[in-house]
């Protein structure tokens, strides 16, 4: 079964790297369904000008870490790349708390 | 599970989900390789999205279309609200006007592009023969703003006919009862519109500008048939750009940059939601 996945997908290109990224996505937002079904998130109002559900701080998350990585891709090149990751993860775990 | 509905919604959500995840994986892994047709591909990482993010080509292209979208949604938007209160409410003449409104949206975006590029040719055309009345010598092929124009105003021949008519069922659907008691309040026309009509039309406009937006970024059948996304690259849309590098075999490229441009209509249809679902949220309630 996995070979035949293999074989018949391989016209796509995966690498470890995109499968990782994809899978982590996809487990996340699992991971938050999970979350809301047992704890249904209620929007609250944090240093955003709007109110914010669980699911909106993790989609605005999610906007800002592709933000940061493709601003330092733009500015800086594909060096040190360890420091937007730094930066989307601190900012992710502050947004997420206080946002 | 509390409601069941879910359940008959799975198919169709699982369909999406694979015909959506399918080719959006496919371009982003296209976009993590050095990939030519023919060639064997070679994992480089980010260096597409470095390159792509660097070349003033492609950062020309995504100004011009932030110039572009941002224009037509600040023309189409409140020129679709005035055709719209200005629709009869009943009566025979309605169905004309509908029909007169929706012939635009029955046009093919290609007879668009060809329709204005037989207008605009400069030996034929109509429109260069009415600018010669007024000694203006009009040019799509060697002027970068006619160019730009002629498209721009193309596009807002094209669409505003949808806004108006999103906006004219929008104003169907508002109870003659606000109106009486804005004119029992004695409340101007100006703000009858300002407090009952706008807030009212929220929903409708929220569609009507996230389509227009999105819709916006895809244009590329008008500007490649009249002008190729000339002169120079005066209307090389982001579409365009795309492309081009998708036809010369640069696959790699292609794909950071048509992530790139997804991620741009994601975030700006995400912020313009979220203010049009919150500017002015209490005074519907």
């Amino acid at each position: 079964m996995w070979d035949w996945i293999i074989s018949n997908t391989s016209w796509m290109y995966w690498t470890w790297q995109s499968g990782l990224a994809i899978g982590g996505l996809f487990a996340a937002i699992a991971f938050m369904g999970i979350w809301d079904a047992v704890s249904p998130s209620v929007a609250r109002k944090g240093f955003f000008p709007i109110s914010t559900t669980r699911g909106d701080r993790f989609f605005i998350g999610i906007l800002s870490l592709i933000t940061v990585f493709l601003l330092w891709l733009g500015i800086v090149g594909s060096t040190a790349l360890w420091v937007p990751l730094v930066i989307s993860v601190a900012w992710f775990a502050v947004e997420g708390v206080w946002g | 599970m509390k409601n069941r509905g879910w359940l008959f919604v799975i198919p169709a959500l699982a369909v999406l989900a694979i015909s959506a995840f399918i080719p959006l994986m496919t371009v982003i892994n296209y976009s993590l390789h050095y990939i030519f047709a023919g060639s064997t591909p070679t994992f480089v990482g980010f260096e597409n999205y470095v390159e792509v993010l660097r070349d003033s080509a492609f950062l020309r292209a995504l100004v011009r279309q932030l110039v572009f979208s941002m224009g037509i949604l600040a023309v189409e938007v409140p020129l679709g609200i005035c055709i719209a209160l200005c629709l009869p409410k009943r009566g025979p003449g309605v169905a004309v006007c509908l029909v007169l409104l929706g012939i635009p949206l029955l046009i093919p975006f290609n007879v668009v592009g060809i329709i204005a590029r037989v207008l605009t040719q400069s030996a034929v055309g109509v429109i260069p023969e009415f600018f010669a009345l007024f000694n203006y010598s009009f040019n799509v092929a060697k002027d970068p703003v006619d160019a730009f124009m002629t498209i721009f105003l193309l596009d807002v021949w094209h669409w505003t006919p949808l806004v108006a008519l999103l906006c004219y069922a929008g104003l169907q659907a508002i109870p003659d009862a606000y109106y009486q008691a804005a004119r029992i309040d004695g409340a101007s026309a100006w703000k009858t519109f300002r407090y009952v009509t706008l807030p009212k039309l929220r929903s409708v406009l929220i569609i009507g500008v996230l389509l227009r937006f999105m819709d916006s970024f895809k244009i590329y059948a008008e500007p490649l048939l009249l002008t190729g996304g000339g002169p120079g690259d005066a209307t090389t849309f982001l579409s365009l750009h795309v492309a081009r590098k998708a036809e010369s075999y640069n696959l790699g490229y292609a794909g950071a940059s048509s992530f790139i441009y997804l991620f741009i209509v994601i975030v700006f249809s995400y912020i313009f939601f979220q203010l049009m679902t919150h500017i002015g949220k209490g005074e519907t309630k």
